[in-house]
């Protein structure tokens, strides 16, 4: 028997810039063979700001509100980067207190990122339900911020040696009660799609990172985490008093489907607000007396001549910021690492060979970050 | 030409109307939001506010090229033709020949047909891709919906609405459904591949995935888009009336109901409810597991169809057969 074989060029497929499957402004050039990926570009600089050129144009003490949109959805880790980095120019110290409400805002910021992300990778499979779930859920925890610094997104509330403002009165309560809302809820996710066999068969085994991947482009945060690798700032290279604290770093599981797919960053992120909501509920139950700020900015703040290169872990990754200063009104360069550049740089690589139909879940699962990598 | 009317301005409208209300109501209950509230009491007028908001969108192209309507024509005309084998009572029954529930079968895979000449027409590659995952899952899907409906067949003696019905009673434990052990999973299979062949949610890859959007569903605006979303409710509804009839009772009523009503009109009427309720009871259980479940992939639904639905339904063809041989 003779069989014919059906030859057809490959169909050139240009996604975005604004398109529901992408995860922000950015465009995706895609070669696809029928429904198979075989090779992908991207284009990003849709969302550039000209963040760190701004930086440099305004007062040291202008600058927080514009770190804030580093990352939108957690803009706490932009500020916190940055401060970080001018209290080590300027030799500032930080009380203990202002430490503590940091990590508590810090940790907040993670969940809700992270809850943010669930949503999204619910959404991009097709699961409405839990996506108003999950954010009905986010709401509790920007209420919160909004108790804390009046804002819901772009906080502002982080200052050189502290922070804007002392804890208000029946905040530590309202973050317990939070934390345990979502120690609730996250079986209840579990229950509802997290095994849910529909939602299995589409994230498992789909937009593999394999560890090689990972250690050559740079990727941190839960990505690498569910591919395996433990690399955590805030345990290789503690900040805040991170140190103090007794937590693991989750990491994917290769019992629980493949390592490094969609659904062990998934898992990962899920057991990382569980491991967030611990740190919460151990740090609010020691929050110690004392300021809130060690010093007091002014508007014709200066800091001496010198550079510094701050790193924390934000809810992506690795993010950090190279700050010098020349002794002026402003910062002379500022520069930011963010966890999102890698993991773009690494998706021609990642969505090769992927069904176009998994074009979704796999770049909802790595939970990119646009704004971040454009700045 | 004033039956064809009755049906569609006192039984489809108006059921499209009410089901896109209750879904909506249904899905906002199931995520804990207030839904449809603000277009009259409780929400209730939404569906008509719908239908403006469709009305006035424009076309993605500013005229519709007219092979594509003609596509569209020939689709909506073909799964219309099945208003005439829609067993909705006894008194009214147009179409009720041994090949009648084989129509929307093959209208199914007509309507597939047509959207992949709507799909290749428009040109983009979302477009294609989609309708082609909406072509391969109308084949797939209709093997394994034909043998359920086989297995039917078998158990009633005949393949004609009244052959079927008079298979039944009024009381559920005379229905098809609870025949022989087979007949559950057949009207198991029955549902799933029906969905599976008009692309219906969660099974509607081809439609509704965030990756085709630009596809077969943005094609359209105005009142192409009202054409298209209301024969997706359609097709949905069909299945939804063939399901009941086939396996639930249809629209029989219990006999003392029957001898009050008499013959005529109210007895269609009361026969049209029952067989409303039944449909729309079945559709809105279906939508609540659309609400929480993931949308499937094309080929995991093509899996599904060859690897599990065909062999059951082969199987509980076999059974609902040697039943019928040797039980009966």
């Amino acid at each position: 028997v003779r069989f014919e074989v059906l030859k057809t060029d490959p169909s050139t497929w240009e996604i975005g810039p604004y398109h529901p499957a992408l995860p922000g402004p950015m465009k995706l050039r895609l070669q696809s063979d029928g429904e198979l990926i075989i090779s992908a570009r991207y284009e990003i600089g849709y969302l550039h700001r000209g963040l760190e050129k701004c930086l440099e144009l305004h007062p040291w003490i202008a600058s927080i509100a514009y770190v804030d949109h580093l990352e939108p959805e957690a803009s706490a880790f932009g500020e916190a980067a940055y401060c970080l980095a001018v209290e080590e120019i300027g030799k500032i110290p930080v009380p203990p207190r202002a430490k503590v409400i940091r990590i508590i805002l810090l940790e907040l910021s993670r969940v809700s990122s992270h809850l943010s992300a669930v949503a999204k990778m619910a959404s991009s499979v097709g699961t409405e339900t839990a996506v108003h779930y999950v954010l009905r859920d986010r709401e509790r925890i920007l209420d919160l911020f909004e108790l804390l610094s009046g804002a819901r997104f772009s906080l502002n509330f982080m200052r050189f040696g502290g922070v804007a403002s002392d804890i208000t009165e029946g905040f530590i309560e309202r973050v317990l009660e939070v934390c345990e809302m979502v120690r609730h809820r996250l079986k209840e996710y579990n229950d509802l799609f997290t095994f849910n066999h529909a939602f299995l068969d589409r994230t498992r085994a789909v937009g593999v990172l394999d560890r090689k991947t990972v250690l050559d482009f740079g990727i941190t945060g839960p990505n690498a985490r569910a591919s395996g690798v433990g690399f955590d700032v805030r345990k290789q290279h503690p900040y805040l008093g991170y140190e103090e604290l007794d937590f693991e770093t989750p990491l994917g599981r290769e019992d629980e489907g493949m390592l490094g797919d969609a659904h062990g960053r998934f898992m990962v992120r899920l057991r990382e607000i569980a491991q967030s909501i611990e740190i919460l509920k151990h740090i609010s139950e020691g929050i110690p007396p004392g300021d809130f700020a060690s010093i007091r900015v002014e508007r014709d703040f200066r800091l001496p001549r010198g550079e510094a290169f701050s790193r924390i872990e934000s809810p992506r990754g690795l993010m950090g910021c190279h700050l010098v200063s020349d002794g002026g009104a402003t910062p002379a360069r500022a520069q930011f690492t963010t966890p999102s550049s890698a993991v773009v740089g690494a998706l021609p690589l990642l969505l090769k060979g992927a069904r176009t139909e998994d074009l979704a879940p796999i770049l909802s699962s790595l939970d990119i970050s646009v704004a971040e990598a454009d700045r | 030409m004033s039956w064809l009317l009755t049906v569609f301005f006192f039984v489809l409208f108006p059921s499209a109307a009410l089901m896109g209300y209750l879904g909506r109501k249904l899905g906002a209950d199931l995520q804990a939001r207030v839904g449809p509230n603000r277009a009259g009491p409780a929400g209730f007028f939404q569906p008509a506010a719908d239908l403006l908001k469709a009305l006035q969108k424009e076309d993605a192209a500013r005229t519709t090229p007219i092979f594509q309507q003609l596509c569209l024509a020939a689709l909506v005309g073909l799964l219309f033709s099945t208003v005439t084998v829609l067993p909705l009572n006894s008194q009214y029954l147009v179409l009720n020949a041994d090949l009648s529930i084989f129509l929307p079968l093959w209208a199914g895979l007509g309507v597939a047909m047509m959207s992949l000449f709507i799909g290749f027409y428009h040109g983009s590659v979302p477009s294609w891709i989609s309708v082609l995952r909406v072509a391969f899952q109308a084949v797939t899907g209709a093997f394994p919906a034909l043998i359920a409906m086989l297995c039917v067949g078998v158990q009633a003696g005949g393949f004609r609405w009244t052959q079927i019905l008079d298979a039944q009673g009024a009381n559920p434990v005379s229905w098809i459904l609870v025949k022989n052990p087979a007949e559950p999973f057949a009207c198991l299979i029955f549902i799933v591949s029906g969905l599976i062949l008009f692309s219906e949610p969660p099974m509607d890859s081809g439609i509704s995935r965030s990756e085709t959007s630009g596809g077969l569903s943005s094609v359209w605006g105005g009142r192409n888009l009202v054409l298209f979303k209301f024969s997706r409710f359609y097709a949905f509804f069909l299945w939804s009336a063939m399901t009941v009839t086939l396996f639930f009772g249809g629209w029989l009523l219990p006999q003392w109901i029957q001898e009050a009503l008499g013959v005529g009109a109210p007895l269609a009427v009361v026969e049209t409810l029952t067989l409303l309720l039944k449909c729309f009871g079945l559709m809105l259980i279906i939508e609540a597991i659309i609400r929480v479940n993931p949308r499937t992939r094309a080929d995991q639904i093509t899996g599904l169809s060859w690897r599990v639905l065909s062999p059951l339904a082969l199987i509980a063809l076999m059974v609902s057969s040697l039943w019928k041989v040797y039980v009966v």
